[in-house]
């Protein structure tokens, strides 16, 4: 079930795909998922070879800094999720909510339909919010929010 | 939609040939933001990268488009010379554009010409505020005038004209009495009571006077009820009968697209709050209005002074109310959030109890809910804490105008320069114009309410069908041949589900359709059942095309039996009748028995009679299958729809529903959705569906000697009954 993190090697292909070698067998096109990932961003991360798994990688830090690397990238690709820095505003217009926020990718304002299925603290203390568009934004610690940030989406969790 | 934004200068001028079209993307593959471009020509697929040219393809080299979708990303993937390649990564914001896109050049790789395609139609950005246009709908909702709802609501009462403005004139002739009043009062006091005028008669014709206005008050008053209570009443049944009409007539997929609850709610609570603007709220505005104009000016006239004491600290006063109300109901909000939380969770655990109880978890439940409740508690108190903080001191205020206008009064009575009645009658005026003062305050907030509401319930009924009948719809008899032409159809337009499937039926034969979870078979049927519409190619029964049936017609000749039986609260006679509400009992007894549903019901103590549902008798999954079996065969469909009819039950009652099936399938055309070897050997053919296309289409013996998706299926279920033995 896990994979030896010592003995993988990934490389990202021209194609965009990510390759992996695990003791002299080679995978083509694999994906990542993390199945913790909530919790543990850098831990438990299933490698899908055509919707197969191949195995566990208990914790990524047991990789070597090459394909520690080549996974965070792939993984920050995959899960794009900008992290929350501050929320400037929230007004609610005919039913939706309109919120200003900064993120780490900038500043952004984002529309959110269904703010009681959208709008969701996770394990206490995550905030996910996922826009009409299907975007989705994290806060991983909602306590590290300010004051006032924290104020505004108060009511809405 | 919109394929063609605009390029930069730079862009364009290192491109030879025409532009096609041209979208952003906005990542890469290791998840940075990168302003990126995908520009197609005629031949060719640029990249470009911060408006410089990153990479190139050859149209010739690409095919099998498509978007591939991860969490808060996704990638344009391609067969390029031979092998899988992503062209480019994006956010969530560009996958219907891409999806689109992928079409087109699908289009272009089949046929090497580029497809035209109208930019206007599916578009789903509004060209004004740059935001999505929501739930599916062709106008902007953060662009509409709160206007143009509440003309719409007015527009409502058109039919109720009379009794609107019956009511309306009821209750100002009510407002009007209620003025007059207190200057009768006044009448009485200075004029009988302070002076001790010994004239009995007098009084008394006043007091008859003052008693007759109280009268007349009560009568009219009764009369407004009445009015209202009517009015309200018959808009509502109007307005839930249009709301109720519309989702019926909307297609499945517009249907899909809102949860249960949305729904119920347009039904109920947004219904509720326009029929309460229209029959209360909209009424009050202009009583309000009225007694706030009239007091105002009687004020004045009385004396200036005094009105000018009364009214000036009250603009900042209701000012500073109306932020504070703004923040009360934000806690109330929150308070009434975290009650549904707590009553949500409890409502989960007690459903649950078994598995609680089985597992031995009593103590986590009860501090699972313990906290749920803290939070209640915890908003709870901060409501009532900022209410009993703010608001007592804010009434104070609202009303320190009377504790001036005594102040004053008194002293111009002591100076003889005012009478005790005359200040009765002021003071009376003072508390009465606080009325429409303090109803102003929440005017604006149920008025947003209400638009909110409006705005809802009014795009649901603005909404056009996407399923729409033929204009010459035709009203067929199915022989029940039927063909599948090149079908392809995803439920999102970037994730298609089933592709270019093609096949021909002949009528009478049963079709078994085969397939891993996920691959299609359900989705078939719905088009089958035009419960949707195919986004490519079209399926025809006995030649024509299904979007060219009347949606009556078509539906009240197929059958269908899902593998989650949804039976209707009512009787079992009721439930059976369904499909043919106009059935004679024979009819119905005949169905049950060829459903093998009748023996049981026979045993039952009402028969027939009896009520199944919540509130009623449960019914075994066996018993509720061979219910809907017996509903899908009273109107004698000529096709038949079998969805995974027996997988949910015992080997003893799959054995009768069996029987059933085989004396119901006689002479039909019969799809069978199925995982039991023992059905899928009965099918005359089978369609093995893998990955959205037909993998392989033959009898169970053809397919077995394949060896190929079919064979690995029945060899893995096979192992698992004998693993089973």
């Amino acid at each position: 079930m896990f994979i030896d993190a010592t003995k993988v090697k990934f490389e990202t292909l021209e194609n965009g795909f990510l390759k992996l070698t695990l003791e002299d067998k080679v995978y083509d096109k694999v994906t990542l998922t993390r199945l913790l990932p909530y919790s543990q961003e850098e831990a438990y991360i299933a490698v899908i070879q055509n919707q197969e798994e191949i195995g566990i990688i208990k914790d990524l830090s047991e990789l070597e800094s090459k394909e520690y690397d080549q996974v965070i990238k792939h993984l920050n690709y995959k899960y794009y999720i900008p992290e929350i820095t501050k929320i400037n505003s929230v007004k609610e217009k005919m039913g939706f909510l309109y919120i200003n926020l900064d993120t780490k990718g900038g500043e952004k304002e984002i529309c959110i339909a269904d703010f009681v299925s959208n709008i969701r603290l996770i394990k206490e203390n995550l905030l996910s919010i996922t826009d009409v568009e299907g975007n989705k934004y994290r806060m991983s610690n909602i306590q590290k929010l300010d004051k006032d940030s924290r104020q505004k989406i108060d009511v809405f969790l | 939609m919109k394929l063609k934004f605009n390029l930069s200068p730079e862009i364009e001028k290192s491109l030879e040939e025409d532009i096609i079209y041209a979208l952003p993307y906005d990542l890469d593959f290791e998840g940075e933001q990168v302003d990126g471009f995908l520009v197609v020509t005629q031949t060719k697929l640029h990249l470009f990268k911060a408006h410089m040219l990153d990479k190139t393809y050859s149209l010739e080299a690409l095919k099998d488009y498509e978007v591939e979708q991860f969490i808060g990303s996704g990638a344009l993937k391609v067969t390029y010379e031979g092998e899988g390649a992503r062209i480019c990564a994006f956010t969530p914001k560009w996958f219907r554009r891409y999806a689109e896109l992928a079409k087109m050049l699908n289009y272009y790789a089949q046929n090497k010409v580029h497809s035209d395609y109208d930019e206007k139609k599916d578009e789903y950005i509004c060209e004004k505020c740059g935001y999505p246009l929501l739930n599916g709908s062709t106008h902007c909702f953060r662009c509409q005038k709160k206007s143009t709802v509440l003309i719409k609501m007015m527009e409502l009462c058109k039919p109720y004209k009379k009794l609107l403005v019956g009511s309306i004139v009821v209750t100002l002739c009510v407002e009007l009495l209620w003025i007059i009043n207190p200057y009768i009062l006044r009448l009485v006091i200075d004029g009988y009571i302070v002076p001790r005028n010994q004239d009995p008669i007098g009084l008394m014709q006043l007091i008859f006077v003052y008693l007759g206005i109280f009268m007349t008050i009560s009568i009219l008053e009764r009369c407004t009820m009445r009015l209202t209570n009517e009015l309200s009443n018959k808009v509502a049944k109007e307005l839930r009968g249009m709301v109720f009409e519309k989702i019926q007539a909307l297609s499945l997929k517009d249907v899909s697209n809102r949860t249960v609850g949305e729904l119920m709610n347009r039904m109920g609570q947004d219904t509720e709050k326009i029929q309460n603007f229209i029959a209360e709220y909209g009424r009050d505005v202009i009583i309000r209005g009225f007694s706030l104009i009239v007091l105002s000016i009687i004020l004045f006239v009385t004396d200036y002074r005094l009105a000018i004491l009364v009214l000036l600290p009250l603009p900042p006063v209701l000012w500073m109310v109306s932020k504070l109300q703004n923040t009360i109901e934000l806690k109330y909000w929150k308070q009434w959030r975290k009650h549904g939380q707590s009553s949500s969770l409890l409502h989960d655990i007690l459903s649950g109890i078994r598995v609680v109880k089985a597992y031995g978890n009593e103590e986590i439940e009860v501090e699972r809910y313990t906290k749920a409740a803290d939070k209640v508690s915890e908003a709870m108190i901060s409501a009532e804490t900022f209410w009993s903080k703010t608001f007592p001191f804010l009434g104070y205020l609202i009303t320190l105008g009377e504790f001036l206008v005594l102040w004053f009064a008194g002293n111009l009575i002591l100076k003889n320069q005012m009478q005790i009645g005359e200040l009765i009658q002021y003071t009376t005026y003072v508390s009465m114009i606080y009325v429409p003062l303090r109803w102003s305050i929440q005017l604006p907030r149920v008025l947003a309410d209400t638009m909110v509401s409006g705005g809802k319930v009014f795009e649901l009924l603005e909404q056009e069908s996407e399923l729409v009948e033929d204009k010459q719809a035709v009203e067929h008899t199915i022989h029940g041949d039927v063909t599948f032409n090149q079908v392809g159809f995803g439920y999102t337009v970037y994730e298609p589900v089933l592709k270019n499937v093609s096949c021909q039926i002949k009528a009478g034969e049963m079709i078994g359709i085969v397939g891993a979870s996920g691959e299609g078979k359900s989705t078939l049927i719905n088009l089958l059942m035009r419960l949707y519409d195919v986004t490519e190619g079209s399926i025809e029964i006995d030649g024509i095309d299904i979007r060219k049936f009347s949606q009556k017609s078509l539906r009240s000749q197929i059958g269908v039996v899902l593998q989650e039986t949804f039976l209707f609260e009512g009787t079992i006679l009721d439930n059976i009748a369904y499909s043919k509400p106009n059935a004679t009992f024979e009819e119905i007894i005949e169905a049950a028995k060829i459903a093998n549903a009748h023996e049981f019901i026979v045993k039952l103590p009402d028969a027939y009679h009896t009520v199944i549902g919540e509130r009623g008798y449960t019914l075994s999954g066996g018993e509720r299958q061979r219910v809907a079996i017996a509903r899908a065969v009273l109107h004698h469909p000529k096709i038949l729809i079998l969805d995974e009819a027996t997988s949910a039950l015992d080997t003893q009652t799959e054995k009768k529903i069996q029987e059933a099936l085989d004396r119901v399938i006689e002479g039909k055309t019969t799809f069978a959705i199925a995982h039991r070897l023992s059905t899928l050997k009965k099918a005359d053919r089978l369609i093995v569906l893998n990955k959205g296309t037909i993998e392989e289409i033959g009898t169970h013996e053809e397919l077995m000697k394949n060896e190929s998706v079919y064979y690995n299926l029945v060899m893995a279920q096979r192992q698992t009954a004998h693993i089973k033995q």
